[in-house]
């Protein structure tokens, strides 16, 4: 008899993750359990993601740096079918990197010890070129924020990233303060208020009490 | 590539300069394979070994001195990322040729480099065969992927004056020498900034006392 959790994991492995091959989401769902993340909470708080490698499955990740003053800066949303190859990293030395990954809705993972990273490396095709993809799209991603913060000025780099939130969030209201912009790209409110008074009387959005209203942003 | 050295052609002598350079952390079958098909070449200061836009078909194992890695934006725009160093190989060869992409970085030799290139259609077979190499590999994304955010964490979060001042002290590390020859437009180029504010900077630092300006030299002091 199947078991119904592996069958479970299989399905979803199958629907999110349709690259992999069957003997892998076989190998996958005998070792692997369901976690789950309130929206809101912090993952590497919750300490559940040292030891273990996350597959996401269902929700959005928004994953920050943050230097030992407390300043932090948005690097990027973390979608289904993806893995955070930052994870991995943390995994992979059993550290806690400066980086701060915070549920933006309800999340659901597919986790299984990191042991098997390694292991799946030589047995599954499928999983090495997971991994490796995961790793080279993140290091793209990671250049992009240095190309962000070191070519770009405050109003394009305020664009893109309302642009990104759009997407994540799925919703052209953005229940998001002008102070918490300012902390994610690092900046002040009165920088960030001032851009968004610019972009709303170019009618790209509207303001209004503790959300802003997307409209045209390109 | 340009501009560089043809090196030893002779396999025993490229096995014995890997095993002295990474016998601790490749076996030995492996490191045989790599004399075999790897060749070996000097690169002198300031030769591009690879641009932005050009696609890598090698990947580089460096043995010795140091070697600079650059992103450019679409004007030019400089911004220096991090140093690979001997026992170190590039994260970015690997992503580019793994995706046959283009290179999004330029990497310019800082201190007469050593290194041997090993063909890319060899990565993925390694991969599968050797655990030491799938080791150095991930071990090596996750270096560099650490190097970047750094990066980051400096441009975010630094003064210029301070990200100025841990240019210098990694140029000083990286050299193994206090007394550095770069110009102050170089300087401004890598941190993305004016000539005139890195000149001013630079006095700032040595009336603090941590440096010593003289005639296209700077010497560090306070590291």
């Amino acid at each position: 008899m199947i078991d119904p959790k592996q069958q479970r994991i299989q399905e979803i492995l199958s629907e999110k993750f349709p690259q992999f091959s069957k003997e892998l989401k076989a190998d996958i769902a005998a070792n692997a359990d369901f976690k789950m993340v309130p929206g809101g909470a912090t993952l590497m708080d919750i300490g559940q993601f040292i030891k273990v490698v996350p597959l996401l499955f269902d929700g959005k990740i928004k994953v920050l740096r943050e230097d030992e003053e407390g300043n932090e800066l948005f690097l990027y949303f973390l979608y289904p079918g993806e893995a955070c190859a930052i994870s991995l990293v943390c995994s992979g030395k059993e550290k806690i990197s400066r980086i701060r990954a915070i549920a933006i809705e309800d999340s659901e993972f597919i986790s299984f010890p990191i042991k098997f990273m390694d292991e799946w490396m030589l047995h599954h095709k499928s999983w090495y070129h997971f991994v490796l993809e995961t790793y080279s799209y993140r290091f793209e991603e990671v250049l992009k924020t240095v190309d962000d913060i070191a070519f770009h000025k405050m109003d394009e780099r305020l664009l893109s990233y309302l642009k990104k939130s759009k997407k994540a969030f799925g919703n052209n209201i953005l229940n998001i303060s002008h102070q918490d912009i300012a902390c994610e790209l690092n900046s002040s409110r009165e920088v960030i208020s001032r851009l968004l008074k610019k972009l709303e009387q170019r009618g790209q959005l509207k303001i209004g009490r503790g959300k802003i209203e997307l409209i045209k942003l390109d | 590539m340009t501009k560089m050295q043809t090196g030893t052609t002779n396999k025993l002598e490229i096995r014995s300069i890997l095993q002295e350079n990474y016998g601790q952390v490749l076996e030995d079958e492996l490191l045989d394979k790599i004399a075999n098909v790897g060749s070996h070449r000097i690169a002198q200061p300031n030769d591009i070994l690879i641009d932005m836009g050009e696609y890598i078909k090698t990947m580089p194992l460096l043995l010795r001195g140091a070697i600079k890695i650059i992103r450019e934006d679409k004007e030019g725009h400089e911004l220096f990322l991090y140093y690979l160093e001997r026992g170190d190989t590039c994260a970015f060869s690997l992503t580019c040729c793994m995706g046959n992409k283009k290179s999004e970085i330029k990497a310019v030799v800082e201190e007469e480099a050593e290194l041997i290139l090993i063909p890319m259609q060899y990565m993925d077979e390694w991969i599968k065969e050797f655990s030491s190499w799938r080791n150095f590999v991930f071990q090596s994304y996750n270096l560099r992927l650490e190097e970047m955010l750094s990066a980051i964490d400096s441009i975010a979060f630094l003064n210029l004056d301070e990200r100025l001042m841990k240019y210098l002290i990694d140029k000083v590390k990286v050299t193994n020498d206090t007394l550095l020859s770069n110009t102050h437009q170089q300087i401004a180029d890598e941190l993305n900034t004016s000539r005139v504010v890195v000149s001013r900077l630079l006095k700032q630092l040595e009336r603090q006392g941590k440096i010593l300006i003289s005639r296209n030299k700077i010497e560090v002091l306070n590291f």
